[in-house]
């Protein structure tokens, strides 16, 4: 049944042509002063200079004792596995993942990943180095990179253990006697294989599966060097952990794998940085950090990560969180071409929480698609994600999470939150968030906002005698602050340097 | 890693612009259209010969459901209808399918005339265990400063599939304004697509819904900010029961040159029982800088402090239940502009909810 | 003497409209100047311009300072140089903290590094005049400040700047009445003999502290009364109109604000 009536005049004609003139009047108006502004925006945008990168673009000249052929095959895995003086069970699993491997195609969504050519990539890269107990051993040219970045010199005396690693070996490590005496284990994860096999074959590849996607796959076929963490039940670790990657050689591809195991009721805090210098060839980067945190124990696992602009970084980071237990996330994505990076905690023992506060800054020809994951399984679970993303000069910043609320969850609380902050037109900026609940008892809340800098902000800070450049870095870091606020004062530090350094146009 | 498809179901629909992990699930919507075959609907049709500029415009506008529900819309249609409204016109329909008419296949176009301001409201029906199917497009072409106010009930019973795919092209200065109210058991595919190609162009969508025993209800926005000065709003608010499965999949899409635009979308979904499962992906892409976009999703169950004071009044919990999500959902009901059938949708929630 | 700040046939313009029109002022060192005029007169217009506010374009005139015309200087520049406003609605800047944010406008306005330590230290007899504790410092600049808190920043910033020119845009409003006072008295306690200021108010609180030398009257973009203290008295009592009345224009039901002192 159909049917049709005049009854709802609001306006007569002649009313209505009237307001039809005037709108379109002002309407016209209105587009004369956007093409205005729009004229005066794009001839007041500083042109964007490469970025100098200091020190992080120093290259060292180093010769490497052993370089594998280009390409992926079952012989380079066999190699790798040979020459590591690896365990039956280890080679099996490296093979098992070559074969999953090649079975699984690029992820359709996302960055485009087709330039990521493993013919061109050499998969493991030996320094020369074995592995040092002493600082003063290091050897010189590996020192001074170090030394650039200033990574130890400051934090030898306040940090329990440094664990760097150069390329693909371990070359440098120190822990405290005080931990050896408490039973904390702290390695590099070759030593791991060899002295702790029956921990390391129980935890591995348990939390990240060589199934997820096919850079999980490839990290488990080729994986070298990483790190090893066990902190023994009711040990409080009051130092930070701190390992700090470097990945040097032209072509290689770095894919190390990361154990932490923190027993019953202990604590500790990991941090990751990450730094390398520039290329022209692809680079890769596909680690595998896997967290256990036991019943009511507590991790903090902090990242910076400012890979070269020509690195992909595609890295796969979980943890699994027991009972009462906590994992704290603080990652700071600056670098690479391309990055995934979806950090995952799986709540499953009930009462488990999860923390994340994450920033992104994409800059000039940057795709950095990153996020977070909370997967609530068990009861009175809790998550909170805090996410913050920056973009400029076409640069892609990508936010792209999910809550999972499981049948079992019933009285779990979960919040996500994001900001992105785009400094121009060229740049893009997306927030794709996927939520999934499976229960009715929950407490969820999202929120996303996308926006740009205040001009009257701007012009308020001006108006104290600050430069325009100046006040929006005093604003950009102001949006990052509270994740700088997170950081060791050293990273944090370096994240204002960065974001200072990514604002100056030209004139810089 | 794709997940499971339900049983029998193969083609799929309303596919996110921007698709993220595959595990999820999330990406896509089953339309269940595989069984659609034509069949006479009998039932005046609508008035007005549709006009094949917009049949094309629908077809090359890449929007809507699927390529494929498109197509077997144009070529299945039995129900047409061409609006070409002006000032102060409403139009009312309802169409109800049951045993006689099991099949129905409209196709819709509402054209408005610049600075003209008109009404449709489309009911659509199905009775109680009759499995029924529904494929329908909606094209509205919004001409300068004009105004549509389009509100679109639905009422399916659980054998019910139903696909409608609205697109609308809106002009500078105009405004599209759907409500749409969903109480189903069935499997709904609701897809509103909107073109802001105008300075000024406006969209707003104020969703209600009820879904109950094995409903699977997925809402789908895309709203594209193409002119300057663009506005959008999207407002999703409903109760779950029993196994019903609702996704909210909302897409503001701010392109180059929508600068000053702003859009916005909540969702928040009432989860009335443990085995209900509710979906949230609202997605905000964004190309320029000038723009303001926000979302909000929220879930839960009802605060159990409000309904400690309600049933402290003596009011059961049930009937406690139906008043809070009553509240959350008058806002967009009070804006269907038919006595009758808001009286209908509030005793359908009663039923559905407090017996 | 000569004028600290002038002056010269300024029109403005915001998005096109023109807002002030070919108005000439003079404000020697050491003078109290108080702008008036109803709503939309085009008062802050005023406050803004000689601010450089980018939406605030000078159509016709110059502006000069000590002299020498600043029209083609940035806000920031001309905040160097000594001008300096206080906002009728402070921006919230979040993550910026107000110590730091002082220290970093301290060190642009007088280019010189400043110590952390001595700069917190000499912040603190300021703290005490303005009755702000000291954990205020640590707050983001104000981020969630009441209008009281955020109107005393806007002083602390004028006295750790130290400006020769300073504007006080409706700096009274919102405000309780312990706290116009608290901010007059820190102004007044400010100036001296080389130091000039200029208030943009509907209301005479302020005043209470601060004796105007000069009470100019803007309407519809035009300075089109000047005179002493006693003609911003009259206003406070009668309003606008009885200058209406002098234009020949029509009067008007005032709006509220200039009646309720």
């Amino acid at each position: 049944m159909i049917k049709k009536n005049n009854t709802a005049v609001h306006l007569s004609q002649e009313a209505l042509q009237e307001r039809l003139k005037e709108r379109k009047e002002k309407r016209e108006v209105s587009r004369r002063e956007r093409q205005k502004a729009r004229e005066k925006r794009s001839a007041e945008r500083t042109e964007v200079v490469e970025m100098r990168r200091g020190v992080y673009d120093n290259k060292n000249k180093f010769e490497y004792a052993l370089k594998l052929e280009k390409g992926l095959t079952e012989e380079i895995v066999r190699e790798i596995s040979e020459s590591k003086d690896e365990p039956e069970w280890m080679l099996n699993k490296r093979l098992e993942a070559l074969e999953i491997f090649n079975k699984t195609p690029n992820p359709s969504w996302g960055p485009d990943l087709s330039a990521v050519d493993m013919n061109e990539i050499s998969t493991y890269v030996r320094p020369k180095a074995q592995l040092e107990s002493n600082w003063q051993e290091v050897p010189d040219e590996i020192r001074s990179t170090f030394d650039q970045l200033g990574i130890p010199e400051a934090e030898l005396e306040m940090l329990s253990g440094v664990g760097a690693q150069y390329d693909s070996e371990v070359v440098y490590h120190n822990l405290k006697q005080r931990f050896k005496d408490m039973g904390v284990v702290y390695t590099d994860f070759d030593t791991a294989v060899r002295e702790y096999p029956d921990i390391v074959q129980e935890y591995y590849g348990k939390c990240v599966n060589p199934r997820l996607h096919r850079y999980a796959a490839l990290h488990y076929a080729v994986w070298s060097g990483g790190s090893f963490v066990s902190v023994p039940q009711g040990i409080e670790v009051d130092f930070p952990l701190q390992s700090y990657f470097r990945l040097n050689a032209p072509g290689a591809g770095q894919f190390e794998h990361t154990l932490i195991i923190i027993e019953e009721g202990s604590s500790a805090h990991f941090i990751e940085g990450c730094s390398a210098p520039k290329y022209n060839t692809l680079n890769l980067h596909a680690g595998a950090v896997e967290l256990f945190i036991k019943d009511d124990a507590h991790l903090r696992y902090s990242t910076i990560e400012n890979w070269s602009r020509n690195m992909y970084n595609l890295n796969t980071k979980r943890a699994i969180v027991d009972k009462g237990g906590k994992i704290e996330w603080v990652s700071g994505s600056f670098g690479s071409a391309v990055s995934m990076l979806y950090p995952a905690s799986i709540l499953r023992g009930e009462g488990a929480q999860s923390e994340f506060t994450g920033i992104t800054f994409a800059g000039k020809d940057q795709y950095l698609d990153t996020g977070a994951q909370s997967m609530h399984l068990a009861p009175n679970t809790s998550s909170s994600i805090n996410s913050k993303s920056i973009s400029k000069s076409n640069g892609i910043a990508i936010y792209r999470g999910l809550v999972e609320i499981g049948p079992n969850a019933h009285g779990s609380k979960s919040t996500v939150s994001c900001e992105s902050l785009m400094l121009d037109s060229e740049s893009r900026s997306d927030t794709i968030p996927t939520i999934r609940i499976s229960t009715d008892d929950v407490d969820l809340g999202h929120e996303a906002k996308i926006g740009r800098i205040d001009e009257t902000a701007i012009f308020y800070l001006m108006s104290r005698g600050i430069p325009e450049d100046e006040a929006k870095a005093m604003i950009v870091r102001g949006f990052a602050e509270p994740i700088a606020k997170e950081l060791p004062m050293e990273y944090a530090v370096e994240m204002n340097n960065l974001i200072s350094l990514e604002l100056k146009g030209a004139i810089g | 890693m794709d997940p499971k498809a339900p049983e029998g179901l193969s083609l799929k629909g309303s596919v996110l612009p921007n698709i993220t992990f595959r595990w999820t699930g999330v990406n896509y919507a089953y339309t269940g259209l595989e069984d659609l075959a034509y069949q006479n609907y009998s039932f005046e049709t609508g008035e007005g010969e549709l006009d094949p500029k917009l049949e094309d415009a629908l077809e090359n506008s890449g929007l809507g459901i699927s390529k494929e529900a498109l197509q077997a819309n144009k070529d299945l249609a039995n129900f047409t209808n061409y609006l070409e409204l002006g000032e102060g016109d409403e139009v009312k329909m309802s169409l109800v399918l049951n045993k006689e008419n099991p099949v129905l296949v409209d196709r819709q176009q509402i054209v408005l005339k610049e600075g003209q301001h008109a009404r449709v409201l489309v009911d659509i029906s199905s009775e109680d265990d009759v499995k029924v199917l529904r494929n329908g497009t909606i094209y509205i072409d919004a001409k300068e400063d004009s105004v549509l106010d389009l509100v679109l009930v639905s009422r399916f019973g659980k054998d019910a599939t139903s696909n409608i795919s609205i697109v609308s092209k809106v002009s500078d200065g105009a405004e599209v304004n759907i409500v749409n109210a969903e109480v189903s058991a069935g499997r709904v595919l609701f897809n509103y697509a909107a073109d802001l190609v105008g300075i000024d162009a406006q969209t707003n969508v104020s969703t209600a819904y009820i879904a109950s025993e094995e409903a699977s209800l997925d809402l789908y926005y895309n709203i594209l900010h193409k002119g300057a000065e663009t506005l959008s709003d999207i407002q999703a608010n409903g109760a779950l029961l029993d196994k019903a499965h609702k996704a909210f999949r909302g897409t503001l899409d701010f392109k180059e040159g929508s600068e000053g635009a702003k859009g916005n979308e909540e969702e928040y979904a009432i989860l009335l029982s443990p085995d209900a499962k509710s979906i949230a992906v609202p997605l905000l892409l964004s190309h320029e800088e000038e723009v303001e976009g926000n979302h909000a999703a929220s879930a839960g169950r009802i605060d159990e402090e409000m309904l400690f004071y309600l049933t402290s009044r003596g009011i059961n919990r049930k009937q406690a239940e139906g008043l809070i999500v009553a509240a959350r959902i008058t806002p967009t009901l009070d804006k269907i502009f038919d006595d009758e059938l808001r009286e209908i949708i509030m005793k359908e929630l009663e039923e559905r909810i407090v017996l | 003497m000569s004028c600290l700040v002038e002056l010269k046939n300024v029109s403005v313009n915001v998005e096109d409209k023109q807002i002030l029109n070919g108005v000439d002022l003079c404000i020697n060192p050491g003078e109290v100047h108080v702008i008036m005029g109803p709503n939309g007169a085009g008062k802050s217009t005023l406050a803004n311009a000689i601010m450089a506010h980018p939406k605030y374009t000078l159509t016709q005139g110059d502006i000069l300072f000590e002299g020498e015309s600043i029209v083609e200087l940035s806000a920031d520049e001309r905040a160097r140089k000594g001008i300096f406003l206080s906002f009728q609605t402070p921006i919230e800047v979040p993550g910026i903290t107000v110590e730091e944010f002082l220290r970093t406008t301290k060190a642009q306005v007088s280019d010189e590094k400043i110590s952390i330590l001595k700069f917190k230290k000499s912040l603190m007899p300021h703290l005490k005049d303005l009755d702000l504790d000291e954990e205020y410092l640590d707050r983001y600049l104000n981020v969630g400040f009441s209008g009281g808190e955020k109107k005393k920043t806007e002083i602390l910033q004028m006295k750790v700047l130290d400006p020769k020119f300073i504007m006080l845009d409706e700096a009274d409003s919102g405000l309780d009445v312990d706290a116009v006072r608290i901010v007059s008295e820190n102004v007044a306690k400010f100036m001296d003999e080389t130091k000039s200021l200029l208030i943009i108010t509907h209301h005479s609180e302020i005043l209470t502290s601060i004796e105007p030398d000069f009470v100019h009257v803007i309407m519809n973009g035009k300075l089109v009364k000047s005179g002493n203290a006693a003609l911003g008295e009259r206003i406070q009592k009668e309003g606008f109109n009885f200058i209406r009345e002098e234009l020949g224009l029509k009067p008007v039901e005032e709006e509220s604000s200039a009646q309720e002192a």
